[in-house]
């Protein structure tokens, strides 16, 4: 997945001609591209894997292969079919384009593109589609919209408040249509369809930041999907593709700090700062006073134009390295805003051949670090 | 996109600035980076394909046909088509009203000109294919390398028939290339007192209010508008604005077509 | 008792048979307001509240100062704010129409073209937070439009229309921001809010008439237009809301 695609044969490229700074035209006579014309070195290592040798009976493709719909998997009928794979005469065929994964005796084919598939814990953002009756539906980027019950959500007022009849009728005052909010995948449903949870502090409303796109499958699961980046910004990488970036609040600080040095600590870096004895889970205490009218606010803090730009660059820097399909993580990101510092101007990271020199730079410094 | 208050009110706040932060980096006058396919469909005389960086795609083609121009005055019809909007939408009625009076009004239609009683009628037809953000800029440049690189078939009979009664006839294989000047459009943002030019759909949907500019040898020329991006944060503007706006066009419009022509 | 006769097609319930009012005529018109056109105004005619079943409409008589060839008669109706279906909205949503009741001249694609251009203009100056979950509904009907060499001036018709959403906005109670008019200079026209400090629409056709001449300076020539067409309303809307008390 972390291949670069590189630039296409030059000589269907014309001219690329740099106007200074306000507009790149990229000229090609041909308006269809075909496949074996745009083909890059990255492409062989499919062929490799799969074309030359056939697998052999009894054989099943490896964890991590690559394989085309309709292609066999294995013949060998012990396995358990997983998504992305049918079952054809005691034989086991692919039915989208992705990697094989075995997990136990289950085989299924994870798909390189499509939809964002849920699954119970997932840290994702979500966007509101609609309020309803008890729950608002919340885009997700998967095939159904997500579920977010008026009870898996921390009302102003604390944690162990009854939800009454007047919180239903101002439930747009909480979260309304177009609202971004993190949370995590609570329960999945009979159709896949997601139920959402936002009862924890690092979990709500979204703001002071923006909001980008990526495709879900280049976001690596992980144990941690709030990262604490240099330049006091902090981004939340969706497992299903959503990004948000924003100014690092005390919340994020006092989060990574938590993580950092335990239980106790944490424990001390409350927001009061006090220990109270008589409570011993002190984040009920934290949530209860934290939990006004101020974590469904929609007002943004004051941030600097130097953050803002700061913002940009690493919203550039993260779709540069979606652009070359490269997977997201902290480290990957944080090397590429390092890399995309030999770019003054934020704005030169829109073009594609600046996108894939940082996403160049990424993978390169990558493999440096694993020979050495 | 539906945005979130708090993602808007960020937004609008970085556009205020001055100079305007814009939510990719770029400078109020820079555009976003574009590739042109030209000549590619073999059927018909010039076309063109613009694909912009945010995913919008447009395709051109340019057709003609001889007619007699005592009978059809106008002598460039454009049609446009948006997928996923109806041929009635307001949208696609505007664009295509639009266009069809520049390309009308603007264009020395004398180079169309074929015999005293012939001329060629050209069918331009603009399809896009996807569009994130108002498309009249693109589908102006995209109209603008299509008739660029649009070939006529050569005449081979005389150019004064009017007491022949024959119809002209062209050479078999030979083209002529069309030269015409073609008139650009921009789509300009207004947010405060910045003026951004290429708004992407996110700025579109917090600027103040937008400013259509056409452009056409070497001078800006009509229509010049207030055109609507967006109905929640569409307001007033400081005149100073409109002469900006033109400024900015008139330094840029040269550039621009300097990239588009190499 | 809720039967209908479904089978023919009746009126309304409270209909009364059409009486013509043997006062009306020209007579009647010194009383309401008539610029003379000796000035260098426009001389504009205007009536509010014609239409009886709309929340607010306005009947423009507007003859150019410069050409009295061009005369154009726009009756303007207002409807709403009324409740709209479908999605939540946090504000009201405008929409305009525009016909030519007598004869059609414009064509479809220009009479989009006002309409949008129309609707952008109040968007910017209806307050329209006021009015969440609703519609508001302007409906142009265009009478009369005459301009000596041509058929129709599209732009004396744009003028006409500002102001006349105006005035039928005024007279339905609906919450604007300013008395907003438009001026008009050649083939420019310029739609001011705050006394001609902000511009809320600009249109400009055809330029071989005001090519040479800089933005700024159009802009301006509009705003004199805009300022007279803007005390003749407001004088207008003062002299009615006195004779109604």
């Amino acid at each position: 997945m972390s291949s670069c695609q590189t630039c296409k044969d030059p000589s269907k490229v014309l001219q690329s001609i740099m106007s200074i700074d306000v507009l790149s035209v990229t000229k090609r006579q041909e308006g269809f591209q075909f496949v074996n014309e745009v083909e890059s070195e990255s492409d062989s290592d499919v062929e490799m894997t799969n074309n030359d040798e056939k697998p052999e009976s009894n054989t099943i493709a490896n964890d991590g292969t690559i394989v085309t719909p309709g292609e066999l998997v294995t013949d060998d009928p012990v396995w358990m079919r997983g998504h992305g794979t049918y079952f054809l005469e005691n034989q086991t065929y692919a039915s989208v384009a992705g990697t094989v994964s075995r997990v136990n005796r289950l085989l299924s084919v994870i798909p390189l593109r499509g939809r964002y598939t849920p699954e119970t814990g997932d840290h994702v953002i979500g966007r509101i589609a609609e309020v309803g009756n008890r729950r608002w539906k919340v885009d997700i980027g998967a095939k159904q919209h997500a579920v977010l019950m008026l009870g898996s959500v921390n009302l102003p007022g604390g944690v162990l408040r009854r939800k009454s009849e007047s919180d239903e009728l101002q439930m747009r005052s909480f979260l309304k249509e177009g609202d971004l909010l993190n949370a995590e995948v609570q329960s999945l449903f009979q159709d896949g369809s997601a139920s959402l949870h936002t009862r924890s502090l690092k979990y709500g409303k979204l703001r002071n930041g923006t909001f980008l796109q990526v495709p879900s499958p280049l976001v690596v699961r992980s144990k941690k999907h709030t990262h604490n980046l240099p330049g006091n910004v902090t981004v939340i990488l969706g497992v299903n593709g959503f990004v948000w970036l924003r100014k690092t609040s005390e919340i994020d600080t006092a989060n990574n700090t938590s993580s950092v040095a335990g239980r106790n600590a944490a424990a001390l870096s409350g927001a009061s700062g006090e220990y109270k004895p008589g409570s011993n889970s002190v984040s009920i205490t934290r949530l209860e006073e934290e939990s006004s009218w101020e974590i469904y606010s929609d007002k943004n803090d004051p941030i600097s134009e130097s953050m803002k730009r700061t913002i940009t660059r690493y919203s550039n820097v993260i779709k540069a390295l979606a652009h070359c399909e490269i997977g997201l993580t902290e480290a990957r990101v944080v090397a590429a805003y390092e890399a995309s510092m030999t770019f003054s101007h934020v704005g030169s990271l829109i073009e594609r051949e600046n996108m894939e020199s940082i996403g160049q730079d990424v993978i390169n410094a990558e493999k440096m670090r694993g020979n050495s | 996109m539906v945005m979130s208050l708090t993602e808007k009110r960020y937004l609008q706040e970085s556009l205020l600035s001055k100079p305007p932060v814009r939510p990719d980096g770029r400078n109020a006058e820079q555009f976003r980076p574009i590739e042109i396919f030209t000549d590619f469909l073999p059927t018909s005389n010039g076309s063109s394909k613009i694909v912009a960086s945010d995913g919008t795609e447009c395709v051109v083609s340019v057709k003609c046909k001889v007619v007699d121009h005592a009978i059809e005055k106008d002598l460039i019809v454009v049609d446009v088509d948006i997928a996923g909007r109806r041929d009635d939408s307001p949208l696609v009625q505007e664009i295509s009203s639009i266009l069809n009076r520049v390309l009308l009004l603007q264009t020395d239609q004398e180079q169309l000109r074929l015999t005293k009683k012939y001329s060629f009628k050209l069918y331009i037809d603009v399809l896009v294919l996807s569009s994130y953000s108002h498309p009249l800029t693109l589908i102006s440049f995209a109209i603008y390398s299509a008739l660029n690189c649009t070939q006529l078939p050569t005449l081979i009979s005389s150019k004064d028939d009017l007491d022949v009664a024959e119809l002209p006839t062209f050479h078999d294989y030979d083209m002529t290339e069309l030269n015409i000047a073609v008139p650009i459009m921009f789509t300009l943002a207004i947010c405060g007192q910045n003026v951004i030019v290429d708004p992407a759909s996110s700025e579109s949907d917090v600027a103040s209010n937008g400013i259509l500019v056409t452009w056409y040898n070497d001078k800006v020329a009509a229509p010049v508008r207030t055109i609507g991006l967006n109905e929640e944060y569409t307001r007033g503007i400081n005149p100073q604005s409109l002469a900006d706006s033109i400024q900015l066009i008139e330094a840029l419009a040269p550039k621009v077509l300097g990239a588009l022509d190499s | 008792m809720n039967i209908t006769d479904r089978r023919r097609i009746l009126g309304p319930a409270n209909a009364k048979p059409l009486v013509f009012d043997k006062s009306m005529g020209p007579a009647q018109r010194g009383e309401s307001e008539e610029v003379s056109s000796e000035t260098g105004n426009d001389a504009m005619y205007i009536e509010n509240g014609i239409v009886g079943n709309s929340n607010g409409s306005s009947y423009l008589e507007v003859k150019s100062r410069i050409n009295d060839k061009n005369c154009t008669l726009l009756l303007t109706s207002v409807y709403g704010p009324r409740p709209s279906r479908g999605a939540f909205n946090a504000k009201a949503t405008l929409s305009v129409q525009f016909r030519e009741v007598t004869l059609e001249k414009i064509p479809a694609g220009q009479l989009r073209e006002v309409c949008t251009f129309l609707t952008n203009i109040f968007n910017a100056v209806v307050n329209l937070e006021r009015y969440p979950k609703s519609g508001i509904d302007i409906f142009l009907s265009l009478i009369h439009s005459s301009s000596g060499p041509q058929d129709y001036e599209l732009e004396s018709i744009i003028t006409t229309c500002v102001n006349g959403i105006t005035l039928a906005f005024v007279d339905a109670g609906i919450e604007i921001l300013d008395t907003v008019s438009a001026g008009m200079y050649k083939k420019n026209i310029t739609a001011f809010m705050k006394n001609g400090t902000e511009v809320v629409g600009f249109w400009k056709d055809d330029d071989d008439n005001s090519a040479s001449e800089g933005i700024m300076d159009i802009v301006e020539k509009c705003k004199e237009h805009y300022l007279q067409n803007r005390k003749t309303m407001i004088e207008y809307m003062i002299r009615s809301s006195k004779s109604s008390n």
